[in-house]
């Protein structure tokens, strides 16, 4: 597998970001336009947003995506 | 057309309960034959059997062609049939999950019931005067397919008078309840991998 096709690994803040607005996850989801579910399902981590939902997201906390979403390479994914 | 659309879907949904009654009665009592006895059997079998099976029928007809042609009426009718919630992006993903894995089952089951109703099989035993060489069983198997199933009937035509202990000439199953299987079968799996990736 080359470097470009590693899988990655996304990780975000959004918990936390939540939690400094102190909003709960059906408010941040009216906000956004998305259900609860996939509030749930993104800060477990068992949901990647797509480009447009994380441009939201980053207008909403107004930060930039970065600041939200990072990758995290998994170096141990390379067959020998 | 909508106002039609709407009144069809009506009969269709809430004639639905009374032909599962009708045909719970039929499978319980001898439905037919009671109806020449008694009045309000009578009338039972004639509404049930005939006005209620009857228009349902023709609603069922008219509801698939249309599902078959007006893609918007196809995207209301069977995301209420299946409970498909596609409110937003992630839901739409697992829609479209479910659904791949529903169209892959479901093609694993049609190849599997066409196997099924290919192969044939009998397990007999001979009379004494017919066998040949002190052979008093007879086991044959074949595999047939026809385009036709009048012409499935002529299969495996015996010679000999035989004392079948097993005989297996394809699916025992008529169409209908093939078909009808198949549609409760897509509507499972397909709730069914919804719940799995939600």
């Amino acid at each position: 597998m080359g470097k470009l096709e590693q899988q990655l690994t996304i990780m975000n803040r959004l918990h936390i970001l939540r939690a400094e607005k102190r909003l709960t996850q059906e408010q941040l989801a009216k906000a956004i336009g998305v259900t609860r579910a996939t509030i749930i399902a993104m800060e477990g981590g068992g949901y990647n947003p797509s480009l447009e939902l994380a441009f939201r997201l980053a207008r909403f906390f107004a930060k930039d995506i970065s600041d939200i979403f990072w990758v995290e390479e998994e170096k141990n994914n390379e067959k020998i | 057309m909508k106002k039609f659309d709407a009144i069809v879907m009506k009969a269709f949904l809430y004639e639905l309960p009374v032909l599962v009654v009708f045909i719970l009665t039929c499978m319980i009592m001898p439905l037919e034959k009671m109806a020449q006895e008694n009045f309000y059997v009578n009338l039972w079998y004639q509404f049930g059997g005939f006005y209620i099976f009857g228009s349902w029928l023709f609603t069922a007809l008219y509801i698939s062609m249309k599902l078959l042609l007006a893609p918007d009426f196809r995207q209301l009718v069977l995301a209420k049939l299946t409970f498909m919630r596609e409110r937003d992006e992630r839901e739409v993903g697992l829609t479209g999950q479910a659904a791949k894995n529903t169209m892959l089952t479901t093609l694993a089951a049609l190849i599997f019931l066409f196997c099924l109703s290919c192969v044939q099989f009998s397990y007999a035993r001979v009379p004494a005067e017919f066998a040949a060489q002190g052979n008093s069983k007879v086991m044959s198997w074949g595999i047939g397919f026809s385009l036709s199933s009048h012409e499935n009937e002529t299969s495996l035509k015996q010679e000999q008078p035989l004392d079948k202990v097993i005989e297996y000439n394809g699916l025992p199953l008529s169409t209908s309840a093939i078909l009808l299987g198949l549609i409760g079968w897509h509507i499972f799996s397909y709730n069914h991998y919804m719940r799995k990736y939600e």
